[in-house]
């Protein structure tokens, strides 16, 4: 035996004594045991991390600046295991995460491209130099023969001649508004009065897209008069290849069809402004211009953020291999740009955190790189990669400092990621959906109140878990966050708000864990509360003492008439072969009984028999009802521990094996009594999350 | 350019691009039919009673099955049950037990707590070391077969357990939401969604563009996933042997995706209707799910983009469990349809999901009085019973859809090319056993099978039936699972 329990935490057995012996009512908290754990504990190795769909996001987000959350979207899910979907010994891959994530790539890669290295599009047709065009791009004559379109000598210049449509059609790349730019002048050849009043006849330049409405009708003065200048904006829908028309609209020809206009071209154009951000995340120099030093440069410095360390020049040489191969091939220089990009966003260095050991051969514990470090602990706590801060504290070094390792902690602690995921796993609302009191019996439950009780749940974690409050609040806090639906289904006074605010209650029969609707009609059946699923949540969640799941043969739970559900249940554990795990679940369960599926409190079971809310644990502990439950709990060692357990289990992201419940209970041994941003720093300080270990071949 | 999905959608309405297949015509009248497998899930055991009189050595006709009985006038000819087979687990099925009946339920092997590995026949006490598990019949097939369609599998299934609460016990969650197994430590990851399901089978071709323009984009591509293969080559000798399978195991998907671009068949048109709304799990009733994932499943195979499937319709036990309205309201034992006791008291029983139903013998918290425990437990039986009623039902759909499509030169239908190997991960869920499984195939296997038959095999190994039906799709095996080693005989035409 390397080391003993101070307290029995097996998960594998249902037959350990439970619970450390509580100190009579009146007595003052306990003090922390002395850790008993044989020293020096092993730290363990955690399994090569894949990314989860959440650390994906971030690190995009991170390395890219793209906030588009495509993995969220796409990726399969991540499964769960130990109480997290992030732990690594589960994160398997298999094709079809492949093709999602090369799908990823690709799109990442575009997007990256259109925000921070396009340069814009610009064509313009010139009567001088586009007038031998062979290519589709070449302006053409809608009508009627003769050549008289084009390269028209008037007033000593070339222009386009348009007594008729003109028009092209163009490759646009992107979605985007296109600026059209026409420069010339029209005039009647003879002079253009009207026969009736000898006035002007209105005259106007048309421009239309995909032979929609014109998007540019302009009135022009209908004399030779100097060349004029007319612009319009233009949206354009899809990329592909749009036809651009051009023509001059004579308002009265068909009334009175004297001479026909002219109009005379110089040049027009179509623009589209550059889409690069003005600060961009990845761009370094003007690749266009910039020749190979600029590729390497911007594709190593991608690479340094993508992979969370510095880059050897043969892994750059190896990306920007792509990029040359992609140009010889005949790609344009964004297709090739993005196909590093996306070789990048494929690489294992990318999509797995990859911690290495020196010698393979030796099991000696050994800390991990400034950079692995960097990486754990944003990872930790931001689910991103490190920033820049982080970065720097990294590459000099300084980050193996306990003392700058803990102020980059105190600075990163409390992240809105952190405190929202963590506690929607610990807290279990992503399970909200599963929730589904019978609507014949629970006529008021509705998807509102559902979302109430969530926020709840997530509110009342974020108050104890960002803010410097005792651990144990978390289960005997004497405040909550209700709207007046909640306060009105839990039979408390209304705060007057519909969104959830902080209150104060006055009595113990709901705050904290125990009496969140959330978890109370999480662990029901949709017709009445579940003893066993409220006991087994609160062993699992909160204590870190799962049951097993019930053994194969396990002798039926029987009714009669006239039993309580407590009563049946009772002569249930009698039996030796369920006592193990019945006898520590259920009596849980019953002193939460006051609370029916849908969370509401009632005050008899559906037949109105009194409820029975006492419940006795194995080790002797006894209390009544939810008040007394809750002081249990947080005077029971095993809960500090158990919080213990899931933030080294959080931040190391593998499932607690080996020496990790001993390090949990030493973890929680120093910081009794305290916040969890207190246990948080001594998780950081842990050799767990420090060092690691070889795996040795056996 | 690279095109998105959503445009391909857009341009092509509703006749899309799809993996081309050798014409009939062109492969000759004597070319081996086009079989196909199914392999389909429905979670929680089933009432065994009802399903084929708990194995009684004198069930010998479907027409005895109280379950099949409604479905045989279409389907009669069509089913065959397997009777008695089992999968052996040592040690003896303990804890987890739903996460053994679906890991095991396509690889007849056994899943290990406390980490995720499935084993070869592990001995009782002392996992560390035992030979890990192959890949699932499924993936078998998959890999074994010619490829002839643009995937080789598909997997499809619910959104796993995992989010209800991350905590599945000693067993990881995984092993509640996965069939198909890559091999014994990778599951084939599920499409959950059926709208993305749909896009990644008909989206994501295009028809009109060129040969050249494809190529280009094939490429483009396949440059791309060469570097990154040579990437994580490169990091391999550089980790333990854990971490090393790891990148082995991105590699092997990464090769498997060049694979797929590189040799799927190029498409041809196919008609396939809309994009299904983004249908999620309902748990009050998941009938809009099954149906849409069963139109996804038909399409799949009527226009031939893969020849093997896997769906669940849910995963096992209970955080994924959902009610079934549709099967039980009005369908209670009382004379006016009720789930009333005799005495008149409502025992809830329609009210509450599937897992806690199927664990009938149990009366936990029904604390509505019924005149005797018996009568209760019969009740919850019944409802278990309706339930795989429903299931079937939804089931027959879309069998009659496949025997309405015809998939071959001489009239074959969509139906007789296709296996369904269809049943539960467990048969008594109450205790959860994997002895004497239920286990009905569907369809004629290619002219492989004849239906209208019952096949007892007492003590028989389901694993057997696992290489009986590899051999039946040519693919030589010969061991299989814990203890599969010989094809199950007298199932399949030699």
């Amino acid at each position: 035996m390397r080391r003993l329990f101070p307290l029995a935490l097996s998960v594998a057995a249902c037959t350990g004594v439970i619970g450390a012996p509580p100190p009579p009512p009146e007595a003052p908290a306990p003090l922390p045991p002395e850790p008993q754990c044989e020293h020096a504990l092993v730290p363990g190795r955690p399994p090569l991390h894949r990314l989860t769909r959440l650390e994906f996001d971030q690190s995009v987000d991170a390395v890219l600046g793209d906030r588009s959350a495509l993995a969220a979207a796409n990726f399969p899910l991540d499964p769960s295991h130990a109480g997290f979907d992030h732990v690594s010994d589960v994160q398997t891959v298999s094709v079809l995460h492949a093709e999602r994530y090369e799908e990823a790539a690709w799109k990442l890669a575009e997007a990256l491209w259109v925000r921070e290295f396009d340069p814009g599009l610009s064509k313009r047709w010139e009567a001088e130099t586009r007038a031998e065009d062979g290519g589709y791009e070449r302006v053409q004559q809608s009508c009627c023969g003769s050549n008289l379109y084009n390269n028209v000598v008037a007033n000593g210049a070339r222009g386009f001649w348009t007594a008729y449509r003109i028009f092209v059609q163009t490759y646009l790349d992107r979605e985007a508004d296109y600026t059209v730019r026409l420069s010339g002048w029209a005039a009647y050849p003879d002079g253009g009065t009207t026969t009736e009043d000898g006035g002007v006849r209105p005259l106007n330049w048309q421009v239309q897209l995909d032979s929609r409405y014109p998007f540019l009708s302009a009135r022009v003065a209908g004399t030779r008069t100097a060349q004029q200048l007319y612009t319009a904006t233009v949206h354009v829908d899809s990329p592909g290849v749009h036809q651009l028309d051009i023509w001059l609209d004579d308002e009265t020809r068909l009334s009175d069809p004297p001479t026909p206009p002219v109009g005379w071209l110089d040049w027009f154009s179509i623009e589209r402004a550059s889409t690069a951000i003005a600060t961009p995340k990845v761009r370094r120099c003007d690749l266009a211009t910039g020749g190979a030093p600029c590729v390497s440069q911007t594709l190593s410095a991608l690479m340094r953020r993508a992979y969370r360390r510095p880059v050897a020049s043969p892994e750059v040489d190896a990306v920007v291999a792509v990029y040359d191969a992609a140009l010889a091939a005949g790609d344009s220089q964004a297709e090739a740009f993005q196909a590093a990009v996306a070789t990048v966003l494929l690489s294992p260095h990318f999509l797995y955190r990859v911690e290495l050991d020196a010698d393979l051969t030796s099991a000696t514990p050994h800390p991990v790189s400034a950079h692995e470090l960097a990486a754990r602990l944003s990872y930790f706590l931001t689910s991103g990669p490190p920033d820049d801060a982080l970065s720097a504290a990294a590459d000099d070094g300084t980050l193996t400092d306990p003392s700058v390792l803990q102020s980059h902690a105190a600075r990163l602690w409390g992240s809105g990621v952190m405190v929202q995921n963590a506690g929607a796993q610990l807290m279990s609302t992503r399970a909200l959906d599963t929730i589904s009191p019978s609507p014949q019996l629970f006529p008021t439950f509705d998807a509102p109140l559902k979302a109430a009780m969530g926020r709840e749940a997530e509110l009342l974690f974020a108050s104890v878990f960002h803010q410097p409050q005792p651990m144990t609040k978390l289960v005997d806090a004497d405040w909550s966050y209700l709207n007046d639906r909640l306060a009105q289904h839990y039979g408390l006074p209304l705060p007057g708000s519909a969104t959830p605010v902080r209150v104060a209650l006055s009595n113990t029969e709901r705050g904290g864990a125990l009496g969140l609707g959330s978890m109370l009609a999480l662990n029901s059946t949709p017709a009445r509360p579940s003893q066993v699923l409220r006991g087994k949540w609160v062993l699992t969640n909160l204590l870190c003492d799962v049951p097993d799941d019930p053994p194969a043969a396990i002798p039926p739970l029987t009714t009669m008439p006239g039993r309580t559900a407590r009563e049946s249940l009772e002569e249930h554990a009698k039996n030796p072969f369920c006592a193990g795990c019945h006898k520590r679940m259920d009596p849980i369960g019953f002193a939460l009984d006051q609370y029916d599926a849908d969370g509401a409190w009632r005050a008899t079971d559906r037949q109105g028999q009194a409820l029975d809310t006492h419940g006795q644990l194995p080790d002797g502990t006894t209390f009544e009802g939810l008040p007394q439950l809750r002081t249990a709990l947080a005077r029971d060692l095993r809960f500090e521990q158990c919080m213990a357990l899931h933030l080294l289990t959080y931040a190391l992201a593998r499932e607690p094996k080996g020496d990790d419940r001993c390090q949990a209970e030493s973890l929680a041994a120093k910081v009794h009594g305290q916040s969890f941003e207190a246990l948080m720093r001594e998780v950081v300080a842990s050799e767990p999350f420090r060092m690691r270990q070889a795996e040795v071949q056996p | 350019m690279k095109l998105s999905r959503r445009h391909l959608l857009r341009g092509f309405g509703t006749v899309v691009a799809l993996p081309f297949l050798e014409s009939l015509e062109a492969r000759g009248q004597t070319s081996a039919p086009k079989q196909r497998f199914v392999g389909y899930m429905t979670p929680n055991g089933v009432n065994m009673q009802r399903w084929n009189q708990d194995t009684s050595p004198t069930f010998t006709q479907l027409s005895q099955s109280q379950t099949l009985a409604p479905f045989l006038p279409a389907l009669g000819s069509h089913f065959t049950m397997v009777n008695g087979l089992s999968c052996k687990h040592r040690p003896p099925m303990g804890p987890g037990g739903h996460h053994r009946g679906v890991t095991g339920f396509l690889t007849a092997a056994t899943a290990i707590e406390g980490q995720l590995k499935v084993c070869i026949d592990p001995p009782a006490t002392g996992y560390e070391g035992c030979a890990p598990a192959g890949a699932s019949l499924d993936q078998v097939l998959a890999q074994a077969l010619p490829r002839s369609t643009r995937y080789k599998s598909l997997e499809l299934g619910p959104a796993n357990n995992s989010i209800n609460g991350g905590n599945c016990g000693g067993f990881p969650c995984p092993y509640l939401d996965n069939i198909s197994w890559v091999d014994g430590s990778t599951p084939a990851a599920r499409e959950i969604s059926p709208a993305r399901a749909f896009d990644r089978l008909f989206a994501g071709l295009d028809a009109g563009q060129s040969a050249a323009a494809r190529a280009k984009r094939l490429a483009r591509r396949t440059r791309v996933l060469d570097a990154v293969k040579a990437d994580a080559d490169a990091l391999k000798p550089k980790l333990g042997r854990d971490d090393r399978a790891r990148v082995d195991q991105y590699f092997t998907a990464i090769a498997q995706l060049e694979d797929d671009l590189r040799n799927a068949p190029p498409p041809q048109a196919c008609t396939v209707g809309a994009r299904p709304n983004d249908v999620g799990l309902n748990v009050d009733d998941p009938t809009d799910y099954i149906r849409t994932f069963h139109r996804i499943l038909l399409l799949a195979l009527q226009c031939d983009v893969s020849r093997v499937v896997t769906f669940m319709v849910g995963g096992g036990g209970n955080a994924g469990s959902y009610k079934y309205p549709r099967a039980l309201n009005g369908n209670g034992p009382r004379p006016d349809g009720s789930w009333a006791f005799s005495n008149g008291v409502a025992s809830g029983c329609e009210l509450v999901k599937h897992h806690e139903l199927s664990h009938w013998r149990n009366a936990e918290g029904f604390t509505a009085m019924p005149p005797t425990p018996e009568e209760l437990t019969a009740m919850k039986y019944l409802a278990t019973g309706l339930i795989d009623r429903y299931y079937l039902s939804e089931l027959s759909t879309l069998l009659n859809d496949m025997k309405n499509t015809v998939d071959g030169p001489n009239g074959e239908t969509l139906l007789d090319n296709t296996l369904v190997y269809y049943s539960s991960e467990l048969s008594d869920s109450d205790t959860h056993s994997t002895d004497n499984l239920p286990i009905l195939l569907v369809g004629g296997a290619g002219g492989a099978l004849t239906g209208g038959r019952v096949i007892n095999r007492p003590s028989g190994r389901v694993a057997d039936l696992h290489i009986a039906i590899a051999q039946a799709f040519g693919v030589a095996l010969n061991r299989f699972g814990n203890d599969g080693v010989q094809a199950l005989p007298g199932v399949f035409t030699p």
